[in-house]
């Protein structure tokens, strides 16, 4: 009987190991392949005709062998939400023809650093103003046999001021909390660059209780492209299901340091309201109840009386 | 005579202590007027981590079929305006192809996803776009095609759609993008399978 029981328990589990290894359904393995890019960002101020030079490193942090390319495109956006555009503008400037880099390709090994030297050169005649690109490094798998092929990439990205004639201009266009939100709570700041070059913004969000208690504090810090309008969300994803906040803050951006004004902000989830609703009908109908009972008993009293 | 021994004896103790705090002393003042800067700069590092590839095999039925895979991409950046991750295909082409043969991308776009039609294949991130809660939760081979799930067909290269974006700093933050094939027995069978490529895009903010 024990041994019976033995042999049970040995099959449920062999069983459940080749459920686990073998019929488990199409989830790719563990991510291995990590490609790093060093620095992440590049301010550079240059003149027409100059060249400057550079580097930035590709780094491999997985744990297999993989093969790169290296390369430069310009960098657009489009919308307030600042989706990234990777294509030429037909008629503009094509930056990605001001890079030279010392290798195009090459391979990086777990834990190796592959420094690229660029050299970067603006033409002579170039219109002063803000230009902007990314230098790439994309990981080059071999196609897949079966399925999906991924590649990666990372960009460092350039914010280049061209000569001196620039114009800085931009305004805190709107700081929008909604009272009533489901979570997360979200609170959003737009701003606008009407200048003929970038500039940065930096940032402070906080989210407290009516106590002034700091529940989330947020510093960051983003670029405004020029002629464009940057709606920063600000989402706090750890936001509970209920509750009445106070959300405030500071924007500096031009050398302005702007408040944000105390907002209150009540977060109800779906669930939540659910149960409110639910609630406050329970109320209604039992005030209804209690009110109609209320009468008739009048009503009887007053028969009574009568009677 | 007591004075004496007194001074002989103690006459070393006496000159090991002179000279010590002398000595310790300057030492001491040499270690409080001495000033070391230390100059240290943090470089700003962006980096994607990802699986390589997702298997996707498909036994089609005459209603269709539906093998749903995932892909965890992982970002990291210490640049204190976060980043944007986009996903497209790495051409201009959004189908998969095998020789001549191709499945087509979904219909839906993530702003309007749709359940997946037969001899389609399509992705869904939960919470982006018009995902919202319509993306699966586990893989899944060969099951009857889901009504509940809805995947958007793959951008082409020029035109990525931005699946992951943060305000600030990102610690393996994580992205699961779910991919699915679909197919009835209508789609031409394959001896060389089926195959695409999509590139993630992660630069700073």
């Amino acid at each position: 009987m024990v041994r019976g029981n033995y042999f049970k328990y040995v099959f449920v589990l062999v069983l459940s190991l080749f459920l686990i290894f073998f019929i488990r359904p199409n989830h790719a393995f563990a991510a291995s392949q990590d490609l790093t890019v060093s620095p992440a960002v590049s301010q550079v101020k240059i003149n027409p005709g100059q060249s400057t030079t550079g580097s930035f490193s590709i780094i491999n942090q997985g744990d297999g062998t993989y093969s790169f390319n290296v390369y430069a495109t310009p960098y657009n956006v489009t919308g307030q939400d600042y989706t990234p555009d990777y294509k030429a503008i037909p008629g503009a400037v094509d930056v990605s023809s001001w890079f030279k880099f010392s290798i195009e390709s090459g391979s990086v090994t777990p834990g190796q650093t592959e420094k690229v030297n660029y050299t970067l050169s603006v033409p002579a005649g170039t219109q002063d103003g803000g230009y902007y690109a990314v230098a790439f490094g994309q990981t080059n798998n071999p196609k897949a046999l079966i399925g999906v092929t991924i590649n990666e990439r990372v960009g460092m990205l350039f914010l280049m001021q061209v000569g001196d004639k620039v114009v800085k201009k931009g305004l805190l266009q709107t700081w929008q909390s909604n009272f009533f939100q489901s979570p997360p709570l979200t609170s959003n700041i737009k701003i606008e660059n009407s200048g003929s070059i970038y500039f940065r913004a930096n940032f402070q969000y906080k989210v407290s209780d009516l106590f002034g208690n700091t529940k989330y504090l947020l510093n960051g810090q983003k670029f405004i492209l020029p002629q464009t309008v940057r709606n920063l969300s600000l989402p706090w994803k750890g936001s509970p299901s209920f509750g009445l906040f106070k959300v405030s803050g500071n924007v500096n951006f031009l050398g302005k340091n702007q408040s944000l004004g105390t907002k209150y902000v009540l977060v109800m989830s779906k669930a939540v309201r659910i149960y409110t609703g639910i609630i406050i009908s329970l109320i209604i109908v039992s005030y209804i109840a209690f009110s109609l009972g209320s009468r008739k008993r009048k009503r009887q009293n007053h028969r009574k009386k009568r009677n | 005579m007591k004075i004496n021994n007194y001074i002989r004896l103690k006459s070393p103790i006496t000159i090991s202590l002179i000279l010590g705090l002398v000595f310790g002393a300057t030492s001491i003042v040499s270690a409080a007027t001495a000033n070391t800067t230390i100059n240290s700069t943090i470089s700003s590092v962006i980096s994607v981590a990802t699986t390589g590839t997702v298997t996707l095999n498909v036994l089609p039925t005459g209603g269709g079929a539906q093998t749903i895979g995932s892909d965890t991409v992982t970002v990291n950046t210490n640049d204190s305006a976060g980043y944007t991750l986009t996903l497209a295909s790495s051409s201009a082409n959004t189908y998969l192809a095998s020789g001549a043969n191709q499945i087509p991308a979904s219909s839906g776009s993530q702003a309007t996803p749709v359940v997946q039609a037969a001899n389609t294949w399509g992705y869904c991130v939960s919470g982006i776009g018009g995902f919202g809660a319509t993306c699966p939760s586990v893989g899944v081979s060969n099951q009857a095609i889901s009504g509940t799930n809805k995947f958007a067909g793959m951008p082409a290269t020029g035109s990525p759609n931005t699946i992951a974006t943060t305000a600030t700093t990102a610690v393996n933050a994580t992205t699961t993008v779910w991919y699915a094939v679909a197919a009835n027995t209508s789609q031409a069978g394959s001896v060389t399978p089926y195959t695409g490529t999509i590139t993630y895009t992660a630069t700073a903010n």
